[in-house]
């Protein structure tokens, strides 16, 4: 009995662990560890319409539990990934959740149709900033975030997850995602902070600021799913600090469908396959299956 | 070479993720000498690779280079600097880590005569190309610089055991020369020297090492220190601006030519 596998949005995944995008890359990487197949998804680094130099080193840093990155959104443009990573990433049998962004709702759109054809989802980036809206994250702008979705919704015939940042209030604008025809949500993006350099007397980070991932942020993503869940009936893809089987089974009860893993794989890099293992024999030693869990501390005592 | 072009370079190496025990761990001065038993990559370092290290109760790993391989030991040298490489320094042998390696592209191998121009724990990414131009038969001449005499005992349990005279530069003159490395090399040089340089060290060292490298026309590497998460080229955190376009340090480096990099 596979006790893992779940349906989110029409795709089956074999097991709820997928990566979280900007720290697997295309999953070339890592290709040559285990088959990418045996992933419950990639989920790719960040797609826009034009190559992205990205940020000023240092990029990165590690905090108490957790690490702050500013890579800058680097990516090769949708071109480059169109061309070569995401037809030899679909060869794989990997089931690919492509991560799209861009400065308007037009570019969004204008990647999301030509990464369609090797997307099992979408997972739209409300992060970045709206050029045309004063530079706020569209994530932050009801009104703003629900023009994006509707222009790829338009653009792409696959299910589009929009993914939220934790930086704001989380509730209206899901509402206005909903109202826009969004098929789930994917949480949490890293919160912003910042490491000062004491020698320097600088930020240490080339972009001043970063965001925060890792173990640190795990509590902000499971209150962060939990009421989100209260409020949609929508699938959740969830993620913050997940490192091992308890945590994906703490995203679960919260109501998260599937979950990512995202910067515990710098430190190893068989974290996903590790951590569905890992929920594989707890759910076993209690005779369940993940479903049995997802969304259930919701349930009426 | 980027990150996604992996499967064509037959060259880089193939890595996973590999069990460590530290067998001995002996300060030189503010260094530390980290001795470790590693079976699984006996023989696998070419010079100038590096491993990304665990450290426990540390959420990302640590990139360093390897100063030795003999059989199934692995030495490293470690500068205390931040949280996590204050933390490293401090375990006792016995304790078990894990490392990603071998990471990186390494140093050409020398194919005459070489000048290694080395500051703080940068020793540790020559001393297998002193070794493997000794071995060929090459002159190795040794620039070492460093604030005062901190690194004597750096350098005698590295170049020293090779058999190496080192041109020590103090910038406070308490021991060897008063001065900075690079005015050897520049004599060096001056004298017509047909050397390949290799530098690693602070920043500063490498760029002044390989502009006068440039200026006397030979061969210049060094070895680029960039803040690093994953090692692997999965992150992106270690972007580094050449004249061919944007490379990443961990997979693409750390090694670099020095008329490569945009100084
Ligand atoms: C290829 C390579 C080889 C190296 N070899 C050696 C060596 O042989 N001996 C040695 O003592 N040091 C070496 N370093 C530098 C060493 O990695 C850093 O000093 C160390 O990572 C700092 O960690 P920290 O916890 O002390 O400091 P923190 O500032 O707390 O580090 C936080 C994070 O930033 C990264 N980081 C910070 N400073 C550096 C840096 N200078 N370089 C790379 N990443 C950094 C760390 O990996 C960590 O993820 C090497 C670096 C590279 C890139
Ligand atoms: C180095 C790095 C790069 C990231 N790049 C992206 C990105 O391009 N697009 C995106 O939506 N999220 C990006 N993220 C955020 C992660 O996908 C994830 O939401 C966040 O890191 C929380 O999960 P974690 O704690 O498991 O890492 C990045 C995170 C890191 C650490
Ligand atoms: S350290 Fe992650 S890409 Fe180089």
């Amino acid at each position: 009995m596979n006790r893992l596998e779940v349906e989110f949005l029409g795709v089956n995944f074999p097991n709820p662990i997928v990566t979280a995008s900007g720290t697997f890359n295309f999953g070339r990487e890592y290709a040559h560890l285990y088959p990418l197949a045996k992933l419950g998804a990639i989920t790719t680094k960040g797609v826009s319409p034009r190559p992205i130099a990205g940020a000023p080193t240092p990029r990165i840093t590690e905090t108490p539990m957790g690490m702050l990155n500013a890579i800058g959104l680097e990516n090769k443009g949708v071109d480059a990934y169109v061309a070569d990573e995401l037809p030899w990433l679909k060869e794989q049998g990997a089931r690919v959740i492509v991560n799209v962004f861009g400065d308007e709702p037009a570019h969004f759109a204008a990647v999301a149709a030509k990464v369609s054809p090797y997307a099992d989802l979408i997972e739209v980036n409300l992060s970045c900033p709206n050029v045309h809206g004063g530079n706020l994250p569209f994530a932050h702008d009801p009104q703003a975030a629900a023009a994006v979705l509707r222009a790829v919704k338009d653009a792409t015939d696959r299910p589009v997850l929009a993914k939220l940042s934790p930086n704001g209030p989380i509730l209206p604008v899901a509402a206005a995602l909903e109202e826009a025809g969004v098929d789930g949500f994917s949480l949490i993006n890293t919160l912003l902070g910042m490491r000062m350099n004491l020698d320097r007397k600088r930020p240490v980070l080339g972009n001043r600021q970063g965001g925060l991932s890792g173990p640190a942020i795990k509590p902000v993503a499971v209150r962060l799913v939990y009421e989100l869940f209260r409020n949609t009936d929508l699938p959740i893809l969830g993620m913050g600090g997940v490192t091992t089987g308890e945590d994906a089974l703490e995203l679960a009860l919260a109501g998260a469908r599937l979950v990512a893993v995202g910067t515990a794989t710098f430190a190893d890099p068989y974290a996903p396959l590790r951590i569905a293992a890992e929920v594989d024999r707890l759910l076993a030693e209690r005779g369940e299956t993940w479903l049995d869990w997802v969304g259930a501390a919701h349930t009426p005592n | 070479m980027t990150p996604q072009s992996l499967e064509v370079n037959a060259e880089r190496p193939r890595w996973d993720d590999h069990e460590l025990l530290l067998s001995e761990n002996r300060p030189l001065g503010p260094h530390h000498l980290l001795r470790f038993g590693a079976p699984t990559l006996a023989g696998r370092f070419r010079p100038g690779q590096f491993l990304n290290l665990s450290v426990p109760g540390h959420v990302l790993r640590r990139p360093l280079a390897v100063l030795r391989q003999e059989g199934d030991d692995l030495e490293l040298v470690v500068t205390p600097f931040g949280p996590g490489t204050r933390d490293l320094v401090n375990l006792p042998p016995g304790t078990r880590l894990r490392a990603l390696a071998p990471l990186g592209n390494g140093f050409p191998a020398p194919e005459g005569d070489v000048a290694l121009v080395s500051g703080g724990a940068g020793v540790a990414a020559l001393l297998m190309t002193a070794a493997a131009a000794l071995e060929r038969g090459w002159r190795v001449h040794v620039f070492h610089g460093a604030p005062g005499d901190e690194d004597v005992e750096l350098v005698k349990a590295s170049y020293g055991e090779l058999g190496l005279e080192v041109e020590y530069y103090s910038e406070d003159g308490s021991y060897g020369r008063a001065g900075l490395p690079t005015a050897g090399l520049e004599r060096l040089l001056a004298d017509g020297a047909a050397v390949s340089v290799y530098s690693v060290g602070p920043y500063g060292l490498m760029r002044a090492a390989s502009l006068l490298a440039l200026e006397y026309d030979r061969p210049a590497y060094v070895s680029l220190d960039v803040h690093m998460a994953c090692g692997v080229g999965a992150c992106l955190s270690c972007a580094v601006l050449t004249k061919s376009g944007q490379k990443h340090a961990c997979v693409d480096g750390p090694v670099f030519a020095a008329e490569e990099v945009v100084w």
